[in-house]
């Protein structure tokens, strides 16, 4: 139960906005990587 | 199990990076940038604003449900079913983002670097079961994410657009 808000697509979608934010100042396809797991993980619906 | 169907949405969104990577050639090859960025954002601009909820339309997607039996698929079938899901063109598409992705690969995005927005598509197409296998076995995660999906939507929209945008503009 701990873990739970980890697992929460809400800590999910900030995490990849952070990396995002990461990836963007450190430069790189890093940021390419970051905008196609954000399709990915909304392509997914709820499975 | 999840290793399978890992390596096959990687596999299957290569190949679509792949093929789309190919035909892109010929418009990034003839188009002069500004205007493939123009088309670009006659995709990504209705996306962002229909998944910010402030337009409604549908996308195009392959409108089949995946059968039941899915989840009782071994190693291969687990490959194979990820293969599917790794080309986006499986089932529904209930976000317009890999549209978008696919459009940049098409115009603007180079064709090395389409894999790596492949590789990207793939393992956040793995989180979700991922993530819901973890957060329970009684198939609540799909409540969980119904409740949160009004601002997760705008969130991976955000930063899907925002991402390419940055890493093809700025120098």
């Amino acid at each position: 139960m701990t873990a739970r808000p980890l697992l929460h697509p809400l800590t999910a979608a900030l995490a990849l906005l952070l990396a995002g934010l990461v990836a963007g100042w450190a430069g790189g396809p890093a940021l390419l990587l970051v905008a196609g797991a954000a399709a990915g993980f909304a392509n997914s619906g709820s499975t | 199990m999840a290793r399978f169907f890992g390596t096959g949405l990687l596999l299957g969104a290569a190949l679509v990076a792949f093929v789309a990577g190919t035909l892109g050639a010929l418009p990034q090859a003839l188009l002069p940038a500004p205007a493939r960025w123009a088309v670009f954002a006659l995709v990504a601009v209705p996306a962002l604003l229909r998944e910010l909820g402030l337009v409604r339309f549908p996308v195009p997607q392959n409108a089949r449900l995946v059968p039941e039996d899915v989840q009782h698929l071994r190693r291969w079938g687990a490959l194979q079913f990820g293969f599917e899901m790794g080309t986006g063109m499986r089932t529904y598409s209930p976000s317009a983002l890999p549209h978008v992705v696919l459009a940049a690969v098409l115009l603007v995005v180079p064709f090395p670097a389409a894999f790596a927005l492949a590789a990207g598509f793939a393992l956040g197409r793995l989180a979700m079961p991922l993530l819901s296998n973890a957060w329970s076995d009684d198939g609540s995660w799909t409540q969980v994410w119904a409740r949160a999906e009004r601002a997760v939507r705008p969130l991976l929209a955000l930063t899907c657009v925002g991402a390419l945008a940055v890493a093809m503009l700025v120098p």
